[in-house]
């Protein structure tokens, strides 16, 4: 395997992977966000900012890892 | 399936006394102005003619400036009500910045790179959340004294100092990324849809687009109302 074709399988395995951990966490978020409101329906707009603030850190790692793609794709 | 080209821009070079030639991303430079030109323009006819039975054109501006105040008073508390200006403008320019990527520039043919959203850009993106930065330690500065800020970086314990710092950095530095690789994202991914089938297939995925960059402008405001409640804020 020359460096190109390993670059281009790494950036499929980097953001792949990266992505798997964001999407957990984003599931998890989203859930408690959700319950949070059927539980208590009058604090909806305080859920979901917390909410939004959460899902952007959690994006920011998946975000990272298309980074590290992005890089790799200017090597390949 | 046709190459698909992302990141190209179209670059002119420009010399400044003492800075010497510089290149410039010119299509960045241009969507960025018709970006502050919109926000300008619309805010300007938007408080012309104030009056206490509000036309249409009000009513929309008073919302938006409801919605800017409230959060960034539920960030950063009552006393953080002058802050508004940076959140709102931030708010504002990151929102029009990335609604211009989805006007139809394909028809226009640049001779490199495309216009599209000068967010797609990461100088546009760096420079904003180096803002960020900037102000967040100026208000804390300016709120707590050189002292008083520089403090909180010793909190809760002394050698807790470099995660402290640490964060100075990663703080703009998840902004920006954020925001560049959102809208980066999802252009890359109009264009693979594009080469795919370009009849009715990437339209759901540019009305989800619509979404994000409200979003996006949404999560950078309030996360710079975050930062700049933090640096301000006197427990930690």
């Amino acid at each position: 395997m020359d460096s190109h074709a390993a670059a281009l399988l790494a950036m499929g395995i980097a953001v792949g992977l990266g992505v798997i951990g964001a999407g957990l966490g984003m599931g998890a978020a989203v859930s408690a966000a959700i319950d949070a409101t059927a539980r208590q329906p009058e604090a909806e707009g305080k859920v979901r900012t917390l909410m939004f603030i959460g899902l952007a850190f959690i994006e920011a790692l998946a975000l990272y890892a298309l980074v590290i793609a992005f890089i790799l794709m200017g090597k390949a | 399936m046709e190459q698909i080209h992302f990141g190209d821009h179209w670059i002119g070079h420009i010399t400044l006394p003492y800075l010497g030639r510089l290149s410039v991303h010119l299509d960045t430079v241009l969507t960025a102005w018709l970006g502050m030109a919109i926000v300008i323009i619309v805010c300007f006819l938007a408080t012309r003619k104030l009056s206490r039975i509000p036309n249409l054109f009000q009513v929309f501006a008073e919302i938006v400036m409801d919605f800017v105040e409230n959060l960034t008073v539920g960030q950063i508390g009552v006393e953080g009500r002058g802050h508004v200006t940076l959140v709102g403008s931030l708010f504002l320019f990151v929102l029009a910045s990335n609604l211009i990527g989805q006007l139809p520039w394909k028809l226009y043919h640049l001779k490199q790179g495309e216009f599209a959203s000068p967010t797609n850009d990461i100088n546009v993106t760096a420079a904003l959340a180096i803002i960020v930065l900037i102000y967040y330690i100026g208000a804390g500065i300016y709120k707590k004294g050189l002292v008083g800020y520089f403090k909180h970086y010793l909190q809760p314990v002394w050698f807790m100092a470099p995660m402290n710092l640490m964060e100075d950095i990663t703080r703009p530095f998840s902004l920006a990324v954020r925001l560049f690789a959102n809208i980066l994202a999802g252009e890359i991914i109009i264009m693979v849809l594009i080469s795919i089938l370009p009849v009715g297939l990437p339209i759901p995925v540019m009305l989800f687009e619509l979404f994000i960059a409200f979003i996006q402008a949404f999560i950078f405001a309030i996360l710079s109302a975050s930062y700049v409640g933090a640096a301000t804020s006197d427990s930690h």
